[in-house]
């Protein structure tokens, strides 16, 4: 296996990571420090493991590991921790505690893991490091106890370096530009580019590299657009499987950025597909027959794709401005609709004929108080009204609250004065007391008012 | 100045001596009243025209009091179905109305049910006429099956003329203590184009901007783009500058929040009128614009179709 015989060894070894890296390195050298544990956190394939190891090569640290393989219950994790700090031999190298896959302990074979997690952090004598994908998987409790450093998703240039450092070393004849093709593949996973390189054998073809099957992982957006923009074919459809978006989403993602790219002569011809799978889409919604999606989705990217004539020039991708590509969620639709019914129901409208008030009430509620005038008179639900007056929603119910709060306060207080100015009469004309929870009669209060001014 | 409600509602007529603009229309409805009996009805016409809120008075003026417990709106295109239109219809005319001899249901957007839901709906209406008259309620009578049309008297009611609702801006101008200048008057007659409550709407939105009503404002609050916005658009498409096109898209979209079929629907006015084009490339360029309306009926998104309809335009020349 490529990925054990060429685990890193040495700092050169490892390509892309410096920085990370480094901060380990000055961590461990200034420890014991505040937080007696450091999370290393990042995406799968970045190098936070095989950092580990380098650094426990390189400064010769005796490495105490708990991994996923062992059971990580509160006994297993007081037992190896403790032992590492009892075991004190003398010219001992200084020790490391390596936690990996720390995102995972969890459920009930690692019952009360997390809580002695916690505690032991708190009173170590050595080194703790924990190793997770997501640092906010890890329970707060857990978090403030440690500093972190974050490993970011490779660039696809480190990952060609390691993979020509193997290659050479296997002697396979590869070129660079195969290579970069490996690289990109594998989105930043390192591991996933060397288990690539592997799978090829000596065969390290571009024909050989596009029949690798893509692995799971998202591929991300940008791959999908350049297929599309760049290949002139409908193969660009196979890589949109990857990506685990919707497909008005992606439409949106190729709407923003087509015209950037295409020659103006080619715009027309792309449009003509975009608009036809948006029709699609928009059979899809109304007949919830979500097979349409099929059609949509190779309109969108194959005839995008081969409606190009002229040489595409170059440009950053965009993603969908704000507007457009939130707008159109199924959630604000859905609100939209549920909004309409609100106002159609108040004005004898149907839905549709509701959205002509739309416009009243965005400048009806571009004044706050008004605003609330319109929330209450529609009987809106909070993202209601932010669908109908997404500008200053957020103020409006701001100030129903404080609204709220005040005529709470004030419904207390008068019933706080009418109920002293009840005891007062009371005491004054030694009236029989009011059958308990009786309303107070009308005249009664007539009394009151005469009495306070 | 706060909202209590739409001015379409608060000043919508209750009685239908206030109706305006409708004197034959309302003199036979009254004499219904007086006899205490009708036919089923049907009120065909355009959006704001009066047709609810004839039926709403006729059931005010026809029951007094009682007229919430003898009258039911229902809306055709709303509910899901036609099975749960009769259901909700039988609901409502099994029960024995209150101080009459007939209940009435008004039934809106007709001419969203199929033939086969036209058909079911004859059949109800038959098994109830005793108890309970109907009034339809539809944008196009060619559309209502003519078995319905048959059973019907049928009211026409076109656009209101700009007499009425000038005469109706003005009242509510003056309860509301507003003033509005002459052109900003004239600005809402067009944009209403014989609307009621697309006139009350935006009469009441420019309120919200200025208590002096004036053209710009009226310009600045209707979901309308100013004719010279649409050109520019237009012709920068034309001249072959997508990306400039798609900008001012973007801004009667985004910030002026115009509908996608008002931007359409004023693309197809301005072409007709843009006269770098042949007369052969507009009679093609209103085919498109026509394909690219159908499919936003048919629940396509806007931005997209008007984005190709543009895109379309930039190859006129080429």
């Amino acid at each position: 296996m490529y990925n054990e015989t060429y685990t890193p060894r040495r700092f050169s070894d490892i390509h892309g990571q410096n920085k990370p890296l480094k901060d380990i390195v000055a961590w461990i050298n200034t420890w014991p420090r505040e937080h007696r544990a450091l999370i290393v956190h990042g995406p799968p394939g970045s190098g936070k493991t095989s950092a580990i190891y380098v650094i426990k090569n390189e400064m010769h640290l005796d490495l105490i590991e708990l991994n996923t393989s062992d059971v990580r219950d509160a006994d297993a994790i007081t037992r190896v921790v403790g032992n590492a700090a009892n075991a004190q031999a003398l010219f001992a190298s200084r020790k490391l505690i390596l936690i990996d896959e720390a995102d995972n302990i969890k459920g009930s074979t690692d019952s009360g893991g997390m809580r002695t997690l916690a505690s032991v952090i708190k009173d170590t004598q050595n080194p703790i490091i924990l190793i997770a994908n997501d640092l906010y998987k890890l329970p707060e409790t857990v978090r403030r106890l440690c500093d972190d450093i974050r490993f970011n998703t490779l660039r696809a240039a480190s990952i060609k370096n390691r993979l020509r450092d193997i290659a050479d070393a296997e002697g396979l004849e590869a070129s660079d530009a195969d290579l970069e093709t490996l690289a990109e593949m594998a989105g930043g996973d390192m591991r996933a580019a060397i288990n690539d390189l592997e799978s090829l054998g000596t065969a390290v073809t571009a024909d050989a590299i596009a029949m690798l099957s893509p692995r799971d992982a998202e591929s991300s957006i940008f791959e999908g657009l350049s297929a599309i923009f760049k290949g002139r074919s409908v193969a660009c459809r196979a890589v949109f499987r990857e990506i685990d978006k919707p497909p008005d989403e992606i439409l949106y993602w190729i709407d923003e950025n087509m015209p950037r790219i295409y020659h103006p002569s080619d715009v027309a011809r792309a449009y003509y597909y975009l608009s036809r799978a948006d029709v699609f889409l928009g059979r899809v919604r109304i007949r919830q027959y979500y097979r349409f999606w099929a059609y949509a989705m190779d309109l969108m990217t194959a005839g995008v794709s081969v409606a190009r004539r002229e040489r595409a020039t170059f440009a950053r991708y965009e993603s969908p401005s704000f507007f457009r590509a939130l707008g159109k969620t199924k959630l604000r639709r859905t609100l939209l609709k549920a909004a309409l019914k609100k106002i159609g129901a108040k004005t004898h409208t149907s839905a549709h004929d509701a959205a002509a008030f739309l416009p009243l009430l965005r400048y009806a509620s571009a004044d706050v108080p008004s605003g609330l005038g319109v929330m209450s008179y529609f009987e809106f639900e909070p993202e209601e009204l932010e669908v109908v007056a997404p500008a200053t929603a957020k103020d409006i119910l701001a100030y129903k609250k404080k609204e709220d709060a005040r005529r709470e306060r004030e419904a207390k207080r008068r019933e706080k004065e009418e109920a002293e100015s009840r005891n007062h009469d009371t005491a004054k004309e030694k009236r029989p007391p009011r059958r308990q929870g009786a309303p107070a009669p009308d005249p009664d209060k007539n009394q009151t008012s005469l009495f306070q001014f | 100045m706060n909202f209590e409600k739409p001015w379409a509602e608060k000043y919508r007529p209750a009685t239908l001596s206030d109706v305006v603009g409708r004197p034959y229309i309302i003199e036979r409805l009254q004499s219904y009243v007086k006899q205490k009996n009708m036919p089923h009805l049907m009120f065909t016409g355009p959006a704001g025209v009066g047709k609810t809120t004839s039926a709403l008075a006729l059931a005010r003026d026809m029951y007094g009091e009682t007229w919430r417990q003898n009258f039911q709106e229902t809306n055709a295109s709303d509910e899901r179905g036609i099975n749960v239109v009769r259901e909700r219809i039988k609901d409502f005319a099994r029960t024995m109305p209150i101080g009459g001899s007939f209940k009435i249901l008004f039934l809106d957007e007709c001419d969203a049910l199929t033939p086969d839901a036209q058909n079911a709906l004859r059949r109800t209406m038959e098994v109830y006429t005793s108890t309970c008259r109907f009034i339809l309620s539809c944008n196009y009578s060619s559309k209502i099956i003519p078995p319905i049309q048959s059973r019907c008297a049928i009211f026409r009611f076109g656009p209101l003329p700009e007499e009425a609702i000038a005469q109706k801006i003005r009242m509510i101008t003056s309860a509301e203590g507003i003033t509005i200048t002459d052109d900003g008057l004239a600005a809402i007659l067009y944009i209403a184009d014989g609307d009621m409550r697309k006139a009350e709407n935006t009469l009441q939105a420019a309120a919200f901007v200025s208590g002096e009503v004036s053209e710009e404002i009226v310009y600045q609050v209707s979901s309308r783009a100013r004719p010279e916005e649409i050109r520019d658009m237009v012709s920068a498409a034309v001249s072959g500058n997508f990306m400039a096109a798609r900008r001012l898209l973007d801004t009667l979209l985004v910030e002026k929040g115009l509908s996608g079929d008002d931007v359409i629907m004023q693309m197809h006015r301005q072409i007709m009128s843009e006269d770098s084009l042949s007369d052969e490339l507009k009679v093609d360029i209103i085919d498109k614009i026509g394909e690219h309306e159908f499919r936003l009926v048919e629940g396509a998104n806007e931005r997209i179709q008007l984005e190709a309809l543009i895109a379309r335009l930039t190859k006129l020349r080429g």
